[in-house]
């Protein structure tokens, strides 16, 4: 497995958005999807930088949805995760499931 | 977070407009409506109503500086980029495997980091951009002159004024004695 199929930490906290959100993943709902759920605060430069990694290596897909008044007539871009992605995030759950396997005892450690 | 009560959102629920500039002159057209829609959405209808005029033009405008990175990410003009940076890294050093250039896209993996580091480095990068145009090479060039004669002007005045008041200090002492 090259490099680059490895997926970041924000790499998969996005993804994970995306999936959550189904139909209705876009800039605005997958940040305020993050900082719920993470409780961290995020930029939406750092998450459309990411939407577009995540693009290129084809574990997102995306279509442009239509204007509305209160984007100041702007589309929305709707993502959605491809059948590549969700092998990548499969993949990523193993991989720290393995690598978490048997620690609990060690962690609980004074 | 309590609502502002000088919130009008017939007047105000538009985002600052010089920052609002800033992002259209600075993202590409893949996504500068997306990126600029999202903005305009998050904070008329989210953060104005929640923060209040002040704190939201101020999360504007960090959003427009981190949206930075967007600019490098997607810069229409790959080589204008590649020029810039011609010279200015070392490309032997571990460096060469953050900036790596890809067709079509300029600069793909500069490591934009979170925190102070994050932002030293767009502050450092852009000033290599504004650096690379002659006018406002000039522009700086100017600025630093202007800036050094005006210091020195003000630092001798002052110094000799505040002699003369220091003399006159002691003259009234002596006077006293």
């Amino acid at each position: 497995m090259g490099k680059g199929e490895y997926l970041g930490e924000f790499e998969q906290i996005v993804l994970l958005a995306v999936l959550r959100l189904g139909k209705n993943a876009y800039g605005v709902t997958i940040l305020e999807e993050i900082e719920q759920r993470t409780g961290r605060s995020v930029m939406i430069g750092a998450v459309y930088a990411t939407l577009d990694r995540l693009e290129i290596k084809r574990y997102i897909s995306s279509r442009v949805g239509s204007p509305t008044p209160e984007r100041g007539g702007r589309a929305k871009r709707f993502f959605r995760v491809t059948a590549q992605g969700s092998v990548a995030l499969e993949r990523s759950r193993k991989i720290l499931q393995n690598m978490w396997a048997g620690l609990n005892p060690v962690l609980e450690e004074p | 977070m309590s609502q502002n009560c000088d919130w009008n959102p017939s007047i105000s629920a538009k985002p600052p407009e010089i920052a609002q500039r800033i992002l259209l002159f600075l993202l590409p057209d893949q996504v500068r409506d997306n990126v600029t829609g999202d903005l305009s959405e998050l904070y008329s209808a989210v953060i104005v109503p929640s923060c209040g005029i002040a704190r939201a033009r101020l999360w504007y405008w960090r959003q427009v500086v981190c949206s930075m990175r967007l600019f490098f990410r997607f810069r229409k003009n790959p080589q204008t980029a590649l020029k810039l940076w011609k010279g200015r890294i070392d490309m032997s050093k571990p460096m060469r495997d953050a900036v790596t250039l890809h067709p079509g896209i300029s600069m793909h993996h500069i490591p934009v980091g979170s925190g102070v580091a994050g932002f030293l480095f767009v502050f450092a990068t852009v000033f290599i951009f504004v650096v690379g145009i002659p006018a406002m090479r000039g522009l700086l060039v100017i600025t630093g002159i202007v800036g050094i004669l005006g210091s020195g002007l003000v630092l001798s005045w002052h110094k000799r004024h505040a002699l003369k008041i220091q003399s006159l200090h002691l003259h009234e002492e002596k006077q006293k004695r």
